[in-house]
């Protein structure tokens, strides 16, 4: 039996006892997914699970924990159980609320790197194995390899096959083979530009930004999307003008919002419709997070965001002035 | 459609650069190191062409085949337009007296509106090239929220005003594109000023109004006009039908009048709520939508100086429907997507006859989760209510 009928099945059984179980199913656009919510068993059917998954569906958590009156089911990739992780140390969700589904991961494809190495031609369908991806152009068609085209993310991932936290866990057929990158390597890659170019790399970036809070309402984390200072009327903090000065005060806010918390999960980037390199100023934070407070977040439900404490004596900063 | 004139393709380039000295002309420019294609000015791409020469690739280029990420609605509804500026003043002799005093163009927009065109107020002429066919009917559309009506938005005339449109036939629908089921067509030059048609070696102009003669009369060395129909007629015709016979027909068996009194006499069912589960209620698909017209105005002011300024609103968002009482008639997002739908494909229609989608695909390209509106109307009009 392979891994998605052995999801099934395991679904199958445990199905009587939760109210919803969020899940992977087919989309009408070619190499994408979509989320699907399943109530009875003869929509089970539907359910897929494959190297195209990669939405994090822990995006759904929050609400549906406040919604639903009832246990939840939710199939999570291995590094998508970090977003649980934390929102259960940050006392967001319930654990006993919740029934997590982790499927050992093999690597996801960033579809938007599919297509960029198509030169712009457009995909008219796509056929994926456990290692070749075949896609169908209008007038050719092409065999590429799934090890091509991971997402940047999996390529720093280390808790493919021992996620943190889990209820059931099923074992993907295939293990993932990438070489791994060390942490932070493309942050100190970037952090040799100068001030000035640094600057003008991001006015750059959000001159494009329509601000269409796309990166903040697919965050698992953001759980404030209809109380956001950006948006408020009163105190109206935050001008809704849309200039690349704006958007770029705005993703600050939201940056600042999710330090320490982020688990570089890179739904943002994913669901930017511009492309911003968002992962970029989360990982920047994150690293520098790491170095004050010593803290890796998504990983412990014990522990706590150094941002949502404080200890009267930090180690690692040095506050002689002020004493 | 009676082939007017023909452009070769290694014309165009120098055609476009002399139609650029009279007037601003946009068009679709390719950003490679982004990958984005947006409609900007002929003199912004010169600009930024000559800006990024240090990077080994050209960056920029002209693009007229693919889709453009987000729509042209925003070179006459522009995100974020200041319409004033105010400042309070204190009358010195009588402390208790505080005057306002407006700065403003807006006698000259009005001016320009309603049609007093004196020397001071003469807008220049724009040429929108390659607009799809899809993106000018939806224009069409905001027109009719803007233009039409009682009260008239001087602004958005002021810069649609004067507007020549070279449109661009679309031979190679997108797997998302469903304009043939929303009483569109990848060739519709209704609306058009001029109609082009790409073929392999160049471009054939199927539509020329009188009032844009000039743009291929003043060039003529650049056009052929001799034995068209015996060289082209078959090639366009075959470019016709393939492309309309690529477009999915997605709501086979469902009519025009079934979508809209559907859409209707299914308001209250509980289906709305499964199909918008996984909507995240962000603003990409309106912000990229060419014929979505909502927008916000404020007043912002720092002491005594401020503006008034309107930037893009959205449905989805949650603000948008908040009540100063505090209560939210549409505080779910279901309710919220469910308006949306309504707005496209019955209220405008009941309003204007039309609807306001124009099935370009955008919102369904650009979602991150998936919603796909195609599916949504179609799964509402067949519920069983």
């Amino acid at each position: 039996m392979n891994m998605e009928d052995r999801l099934k099945e395991k679904i199958n059984n445990i199905i009587d006892e939760l109210k919803i179980i969020v899940g992977y199913t087919k989309s009408n656009i070619p190499l994408r997914v979509n989320p699907i919510f399943i109530e009875n068993k003869d929509e089970i059917k539907n359910l897929i699970f494959n190297n195209l998954c990669i939405n994090n569906l822990a995006t759904y958590a929050y609400t549906l924990s406040q919604e639903i009156d009832g246990k939840i089911g939710i199939i999570l990739k291995s590094c998508d159980t970090k977003s649980i992780v934390q929102l259960i140390s940050e006392e967001l969700i319930n654990r006993d609320k919740i029934k997590l589904i982790v499927v050992s991961c093999s690597g996801v494809i960033d579809y938007k790197k599919v297509k960029n190495s198509l030169s712009g031609a457009e995909i008219i369908s796509a056929k994926i194995d456990t290692e070749n991806i075949n896609i169908k152009t209008i007038d050719k068609s092409f065999n590429l390899k799934i090890k091509d085209f991971y997402s940047d993310k999996c390529y720093w991932c280390d808790i493919y096959e021992n996620p943190p936290i889990f209820d059931e866990f099923i074992e993907s057929d295939v293990k993932l083979s990438v070489e791994k990158k060390l942490k932070y390597e493309d942050i100190n890659e970037f952090e040799k530009l100068s001030l000035k170019e640094i600057f003008s790399f991001w006015q750059e970036e959000f001159s494009h930004c329509i601000r269409c809070y796309a990166c903040r309402n697919i965050c698992p984390l953001e759980v404030c999307k209809d109380r956001c200072i950006t948006q408020l009327e009163e105190p109206h903090w935050q001008t809704q003008k849309i200039t690349a000065n704006e958007a770029k005060f705005f993703q600050l806010i939201r940056v600042f919002h999710l330090a320490g918390r982020c688990v570089e999960c890179g739904e943002c980037q994913r669901a930017c419709p511009i492309n911003i390199p968002l992962l970029k100023l989360m990982k920047k934070v994150n690293k520098e997070i790491e170095r004050l407070f010593d803290y890796k977040p998504g990983l412990k439900i014990e522990s706590k965001p150094p941002l949502l404490t404080f200890k009267k004596i930090e180690e690692n900063i040095k506050e002689d002035k002020i004493v | 459609m009676k082939i007017v004139s023909f452009i070769k393709k290694e014309n165009l380039k120098s055609w476009l650069e002399k139609i650029s000295k009279v007037s601003t002309i946009y068009l679709p420019i390719h950003d490679k190191k982004k990958d984005i294609i947006d409609f900007l000015s002929w003199t912004d791409f010169i600009e930024k062409k000559k800006a990024s020469k240090d990077d080994n690739d050209e960056r920029y280029e002209i693009n007229l085949i693919e889709k453009t990420k987000k729509s042209p609605k925003y070179i006459f509804f522009p995100p974020t337009e200041k319409l004033f500026e105010f400042e309070y003043k204190k009358d010195i002799d009588d402390p208790e007296l505080v005057n306002i005093d407006l700065k403003t163009s807006f006698n000259d927009v009005i001016n320009i509106y309603i049609g007093d065109n004196n020397k001071k107020n003469k807008v220049d002429k724009k040429i929108i090239f390659a607009i799809r066919p899809c993106d000018l009917s939806a224009l069409k559309k905001v027109d009719i929220f803007f233009g039409e009506g009682d009260i008239k938005d001087p602004y958005y005339l002021k810069r649609r005003k004067n507007t020549i449109f070279i449109s661009l036939g679309c031979n190679e629908p997108y797997l998302n594109c469903f304009c043939t089921a929303v009483e569109g067509n990848p060739f519709n030059f209704e609306y058009a000023d001029m109609g082009m048609i790409k073929i392999e070696d160049g471009f054939a102009i199927l539509k020329l109004d009188n009032k844009v003669k000039f743009l291929i009369e003043e060039n003529k060395e650049l056009f052929e006009n001799k034995n068209l129909e015996n060289k082209y007629r078959e090639k366009i015709d075959i470019i016709m039908t393939k492309a309309v016979e690529k477009i999915i027909n997605y709501w086979s068996g469902v009519t025009i009048d079934d979508i809209h009194s559907n859409i209707e006499k299914n308001f209250n069912l509980d289906m709305w709520k499964t199909i918008s589960k996984k909507c995240i209620s962000c603003a990409a698909c309106t912000y990229v939508c060419p014929s979505c017209y909502c927008f916000n105005i404020r007043d912002e002011q720092k002491d005594l100086k401020g503006e008034r300024y309107r930037c893009w609103d959205y449905c989805m968002n949650y603000y948008y429907n908040l009540e100063a009482s505090g209560h939210n008639p549409r505080s779910e997002i279901y309710k919220r997507y469910r308006n949306k739908v309504n707005c496209k494909y019955n209220y405008n229609y009941k309003r204007s006859g039309q609807f306001f989608c124009v099935g370009c695909g955008r919102c369904i390209d650009i979602c991150p989760v998936g919603m796909d509106i195609r599916e949504s109307v179609d799964k509402i009009c067949r519920a069983k209510f």
